[in-house]
């Protein structure tokens, strides 16, 4: 008797299993899937890097060709959307893409590569021509006249300009 | 070449048991693996592939290599997780290879054997359908969806200049910019801007 009210139960349920590798399948809202970083958008401020746990995210800069180099490898990705939290720009979301498995390991890499300004008066590249621009717009314009000085340049300069203030030099 | 049963060893290699538990999850009956013909041994000589769930601590890298030479040819290897392909967040760990990876390196420089096919399934841990869907791709029943992607930002001479100069001249109109100092030292004279 408790048999047949079984198979009763299961008819009245129905099936439940999925057939997804022949038909797609929906993720819930709010579902981490994979990292992905838009690169018009991209900066380059390598905040992503520093908030990364797994140092999936590498942020590193090529002196020789002036460009910094944004790698990022997926396979060492723990999902925990902490890039997403402190990117100023929007440009890293993480999708709901989840089918990520992949037959060799060059196609878990994204790499992003940023040109660099040059110091003016080194010639040391120093920083993405985007990271200027977006520091610029936060600046007012008198402030802008140092921007395109690596930061040791800039401190000489400043010193420089502080001694002359506190009277080191004399106008002619 | 696995288009068939595909019958798994699943060895957890010093992981947190968070894949382990994904990997059970297959064979439950939402996602039923076992109408495809997949199933769970008991030991790698059964077994057509054999599932990595973790980094390969130091401890379990005898006993991992140990497992892989039992498995038959032809062979395939899930490296299943995060950690698994590529060490995941103990990937610079000392108790730890990190990944398949590096489990390559050492198979073929001590061991002399050549690493398997390998499917990479990464995630922490991947959902029940990315495993399922990893499986799929050694059957060849989906197409690959990651690729690699390379962007490299192009940004000419003359559009260095224009940035410069609308920077500049933004400047050169404010009230607050600093006109050009000349300061006089002993050596001679020194322009400043």
């Amino acid at each position: 008797m408790g048999r047949l009210r079984l198979i009763g139960k299961a008819i009245s349920i129905g099936r439940v299993t999925e057939k997804y590798p022949f038909a797609p399948i929906e993720v819930p809202e709010g579902f981490r899937g994979k990292p992905v970083i838009n690169p018009d958008e991209c900066i380059g401020c390598s905040a992503c890097a520093n908030a990364c746990p797994p140092q999936a995210l590498q942020v590193y800069d090529d002196l020789k060709r002036g460009i910094r180099v944004i790698h990022f490898f997926l396979g060492r990705c723990i999902f925990c959307a902490r890039c997403q939290d402190v990117c100023p720009t929007d440009a890293i979301r993480l999708t709901k893409e989840f089918e990520l498995a992949t037959l060799s390991e060059e196609d878990l890499h994204q790499v992003v590569e940023l040109q660099m300004v040059r110091c003016k008066e080194c010639g040391r590249p120093f920083d993405t021509f985007r990271h200027v621009i977006y520091l610029a717009k936060e600046l007012p314009p008198e402030q802008r006249t140092m921007m395109f000085l690596c930061p040791e340049c800039r401190a000489k300069k400043a010193s420089k300009i502080i001694s002359f203030a506190k009277g080191g030099g004399k106008i002619v | 070449m696995f288009e068939k049963s595909l019958w798994v060893f699943h060895l957890n290699s010093g992981s947190c048991n968070g894949c382990d538990i994904e990997v059970l999850n297959i064979f439950a009956p939402r996602q039923d693996v076992e109408r495809f013909g997949i199933k769970l041994v008991g030991s790698p000589r059964h077994a057509d592939a054999i599932a990595f769930t973790g980094p390969i601590t130091r401890e379990s890298l005898p006993k991992a290599v140990e497992a892989l030479k039992a498995v038959p040819e032809p062979k395939l290897l899930l490296a299943i997780g995060s950690c698994a392909c590529g060490g995941g967040i103990w990937y610079d760990t000392y108790a730890v290879i990190g990944g398949v990876k590096e489990f390559y390196k050492i198979l073929k420089e001590e061991y002399n054997i050549e690493p398997p096919t390998t499917i990479y399934i990464p995630g922490c841990p991947p959902k029940p359908e990315a495993i399922i869907y990893g499986v799929a791709l050694a059957r060849k029943a989906v197409k690959q969806k990651q690729k690699k992607e390379i962007y490299i930002e192009e940004l000419n001479e003359d559009m260095r200049r224009e940035i410069a100069e609308i920077l500049f001249s933004e400047a050169k109109g404010t009230r607050h910019f600093l006109p050009n100092i000349v300061v006089k030292t002993k050596e001679g004279e020194e322009s400043e801007s």
